[in-house]
Order: C-alpha cells, then structure tokens, then sequence
C-alpha cells in the first residue's frame, strides 16, 4: 500500500462523512484528526452508514474485534483500520 | 440473598464455566469471584465502608464489572457511569454522590475526586494486607445497590437508588421468564449505567450463564453487531428496539440472523411496529418479549408478541404487570407498587408508597397496558431518557444565549434534539460552537442535533412555552 493510496482513501473518507452523512458539523472541522465520536459525528445511525459506505466502496466488513474507540477515534485511524483490513497479512 | 450472591454461588457450583467476557478478554466464574475478592480487598486497603459510595467511570470490561461486585461485596453502592460522560458530568454526579472512591481506566481526571485506576486497584489488592480472606460484607434486602445517574429536570443528574432486594425481584422473575439456564449466553448491548445492563449481567450470573460485554464503540456499529450476535451464539439479547431497527436495516439482521438466538427482548421506546412484523415474520421460533418500566421501577410490565401481533395495525401493548409489582392507572397515568420500586432519589426523601412513573398509559380491549406518552417534558431519543431542562440549563450557561428550549423532533432512529435559542445582544450562536459546549457537560446522546435562532419563545394563553408549537415548527420544516 503506497502513501498514495492511503491519501486517496483518507481523502474519500473525507469527502464522505462532510457531504452524505448529515452530521450538522461544519464540514470545514471534519478534518483527518478531528475527534468523531467527541464531536458526535459518530452516532449510531451514522456510524451504521459509515460503516455500510466502507463495506460497498472499499470491500471491506469491518469485524467486531475492531469497532474500538482506538480505531475510530478519527478518518486518519479509521483509514489505517481499512488498509490493515484489506492487507492479505491480516491476522483477523 | 444479596446482588453480590449470584457471582459467588456459581463460583461455587461450576469455577470453570465462563462468566463475562469483553471484546478481548474472558473471565470464568472462578476467576470472576477470585478478582472481585482482591478488588474487595483493595477497597477495604483504601477505608471504603458499607455505606459509601464507589464510582466506577470506565469502559465497559470484564475488569469494570469485577470491580462493581467488590464494591457489592463490600457493602458499598456501586455508582457505574460509562466512559464517555464527560469530566464536567461526572464532576456534577460526584457533588451529588460524594464517593469515597472513584474507580478509573483511563487518564482523564475530575479535579478534588479521589481516583484510582484499576489496574494500580488490582495491584494494592493482590499485595495488600488485606488480601487474604476477603470475605463480603453481609447486607440486608433493603440495603442500597447501586444508583443509576439519569438525566434530571432541575437541570443536574439525578441518582435513581435502588437495592440488592428491588433488583433480586426483577432478576428472579426475568430469569424464570425466560427460563435462563447455564446454557445462556447473554449480550450486553446497554450501557453499564444503563438499566437494561442490570438484567443482562445479574439474570447472566443468576443462571450461571456467559455475559458478552458489548463496548460503547460496538454497540453503536450496527453490522459488526449482528457479526457478534453469531460469532458469540448469544441466546438472548436485551436491548433498545432502535439497535434491533439498525441492524436490520444495516446488518442484514434477518438475512444472517437469528443464529443461537431464542429470546430478543426490548424496553426504552416504542418499536416501530413494521420492522417489528419483519421481524417476527422472519424468525417465529425466537421469543420476543416488549418490556417496560422506568429506571425507578426497572422492568414492572411485559408483552409477549406472538403471530397474532402480524395482523396488528397499532402499537403492541407493555402487557401486563411482571415481577411481583402492581400497576394501576390514576387519572391515567401509570402508577407502580412492589419490590422493585426504588428506595428513592439519592439525596432525596425515601420513596414511600406506590411510584407514579409521569407516563400515560390506557387498556386496550384484552386488558393490557398500552403506553400513551408522558406527562412532563421528559423524552427519549434512541431509548435514551432525557430532560430538555438539563439541555437547555446547560446552553443558557454559555455566553451566546440567553435563554433556551431544547425539544425532540422526529420519532426512532430520526429523534433529533431541537435548541431554539434566543442569543445575548451582539452575539450569533454557532451551532458547532454549541454542541462543543453540550459535549463538555452531557453525554454524547444528550448534545444539541440542530439550533435555531430566535427572538423569543412561542407562549400558551397562560405563559408557558408552547413547546407543541416549536415541534410544529421543526416538523412543518418552516425556517425560525
């Protein structure tokens, strides 16, 4: 997985969460390191969308071993979860 | 019989036989009774005495539940208040509780609370001179439990108190309900400081069945949820009906469901009665059980749905009333008598007599209890009890706003918390601003959805806020 590729999904992630999802967050503060679930942007419904978004666009179901507040502190953490996921070394 | 019983008899009966487990560890009743042993040893180290009171403000794990039943040991009222109430919120249950003791997992700290973390607890008790021979602290049926903060009207939390006796009488009566056997596997979806959480880990440890912790990051992730439903062959499930919603509509509930799965129960808000069908349809083997009761009573009424609930057209019933109470209606609205009623508000005056719950409820034609909504403010969004007052009383402490009225829009998974909000001259309140406001003193689920500014407040021809006529406006979708 190269810098590039990781750019690209961070950046669709992004573009995600401040423009389907409907959080009443100004999108300017949804940035990479903005805390999600401190600034309510995760909530159940949402989190269940954001979660089908990154099972249909990026292939990847997110097992429940991994829905810790680590991993989805931020989109920089929950990006490095997709690729960790995707990568064929995944001990799940 | 005391609540800390259940751990230690099945300790006894069968120490192998797995106990609680969290995302990634697991804890046999032996080991289960052993660490609450050294956590009651750590507690009596640190002078906590029958009596007080210990917060434990932690993630959901099978440590936080060990040290719950030391403080039950211990003879101490367990106060369990989940990780993500903020430092300002656990500030303002502490004035209120004034622990001897707060138990900690993490590196956030209320200022002039004494804390611990956990695992320096852990230590203190293993090595401790206390540690051998911890033997617990008899208590009385009415002896307090535990105290669940909810949000208040006066604008603070309020303490529901209740004891080893009123929560052994709903635990008794759920677990023959459901005919639980060591066999069970529960999941615990709600939150520690959550009601529901009583009967997933005291009917689990009745039975000497497992308790699957389900975190606060889980328990909102709809698909991953369902993806534990069958990877832990959970047999019961208790929970909000919105989680049951979600999943069906995100998890693919139906599809992959029901798995081991032979009782889903739920209680906290109504259940939209299409995706209840879907669900009956799709799995008529499952129980499906609608519970009811407030914090203050926990479960007093129960409605079994069976097929005949297909050809319904309204809401189903809160059926009948369940675990020894009496329900009757007064001037309608529910009024609840028996052993689970609570020994009162911590701090107030005792509960004496039956408990009027504020909601509405009427008979349909079979004689079972339908709920008709509240009498007072109170709301629920997505099962969660809340106060506008205690929203509002925060907002208006910010330097934008003057005055505020916080109301719900929308029912179930679109319940959105309304602020209207008349701003201090020369000032715009933003609504980012806000909810970083709210996020600082309430729990996530209490934080402001939507803000509308406005020069005052719709009145009633005797001067209260027409709180009906800001609904309205929020559903009309007119700008404010």
């Amino acid at each position: 997985m190269t810098d590039l590729d990781r750019a690209t999904l961070l950046d669709q992630l992004l573009r995600h969460v401040r423009e389907e999802l409907a959080t009443g967050v100004p999108p300017e503060q949804i940035t990479a390191d903005a805390p999600l679930l401190e600034m309510g942007v995760l909530d159940s419904v949402r989190t269940a969308r954001l979660l089908a978004h990154i099972r249909t666009a990026h292939g990847v179901r997110v097992p429940p071993v991994h829905m810790t507040g680590e991993h989805f502190r931020t989109l920089d953490t929950i990006t490095d979860l997709i690729l960790l996921l995707r990568s064929p070394t995944a001990s799940l | 019989m005391s609540l800390y019983s259940p751990v230690a008899d099945a300790a006894a009966r069968t120490p192998d036989a797995p106990a609680v487990h969290d995302l990634t560890t697991g804890l046999t009743y032996g080991e289960l009774d052993a660490r609450a042993d050294t956590y009651l040893a750590a507690l009596r180290g640190r002078g906590v005495r029958p009596g007080d009171r210990v917060l434990v403000w932690t993630d959901k794990t099978t440590d936080a539940v060990a040290v719950g039943q030391a403080v039950l040991r211990c003879g101490a009222i367990h106060v369990p208040l989940p990780r993500s109430n903020p430092r300002e919120r656990v500030a303002r249950i502490a004035a209120d509780a004034r622990p001897a003791l707060t138990v900690t997992d993490h590196g956030e700290h209320v200022p002039g609370l004494l804390s611990v973390p956990c695992a320096d607890l852990y230590r203190e008790g293993a090595h401790g001179p206390h540690a051998a021979h911890a033997s617990p602290h008899p208590v009385r049926p009415a002896d307090p439990a535990y105290i669940l903060y909810t949000s208040g009207s006066t604008g603070s939390p309020k303490g529901v108190c209740l004891s080893h006796g009123n929560a052994l009488a709903f635990v008794d009566w759920a677990c023959r309900e459901l005919a639980l056997t060591a066999a069970d596997r529960l999941a615990n979806h709600a939150a520690l400081g959550f009601d529901l959480s009583v009967f997933d880990l005291y009917a689990g440890f009745r039975s000497g069945a497992s308790v699957h912790l389900i975190g606060e990051t889980l328990a909102q992730a709809a698909d991953p949820l369902v993806g534990f439903l069958l990877e832990r062959r959970i047999t019961v499930w208790y929970s909000v009906p919105s989680v049951w919603v979600l999943m069906a509509e995100y998890g693919e509930l139906l599809e992959r469901g029901p798995g081991a799965l032979r009782a889903c129960v739920f209680a906290g808000e109504r259940f939209p009665l299409k995706p209840l069908k879907d669900l009956r349809r799709a799995w008529p083997g499952v129980r499906m059980l609608n519970w009811y009761g407030p914090t203050e009573t926990n479960v007093c009424t129960s409605y079994e749905v069976t097929a005949a609930d297909l050809a319904r057209t309204g809401d189903i019933p809160i059926g009948s009333p369940a675990a020894g109470d009496t329900v009757t209606l007064d001037d309608g609205e529910i009024v609840v008598s028996g052993p689970t009623v609570m020994l009162g508000y911590w701090g107030g005056t005792p509960q004496d007599g039956p408990y009027r719950t504020g909601d509405l409820g009427r008979y349909d034609a079979d004689g079972l209890l339908e709920y008709r909504g509240r009498i007072d403010d109170m709301v629920k969004v997505r099962g969660h009890r809340i106060e506008p007052a205690e929203v509002s009383g925060v907002l208006v402490a910010h330097a934008s706003v003057r005055d505020a009225v916080v109301v719900v829009a929308g029912t179930g998974l679109d319940a959105r918390l309304h602020a209207f909000v008349v701003p201090e001259t020369g000032w715009a309140p933003e609504i980012a601003e806000l909810r970083r406001h709210c996020a600082r003193s309430l729990p996530p689920y209490m934080v402001i959805d939507a803000l509308h500014t406005v020069r005052g407040f719709p009145r009633t021809a005797n001067g209260k806020v027409d709180r009906a006529a800001l609904g309205a406006l929020v559903s009309s979708g007119v700008g404010v």
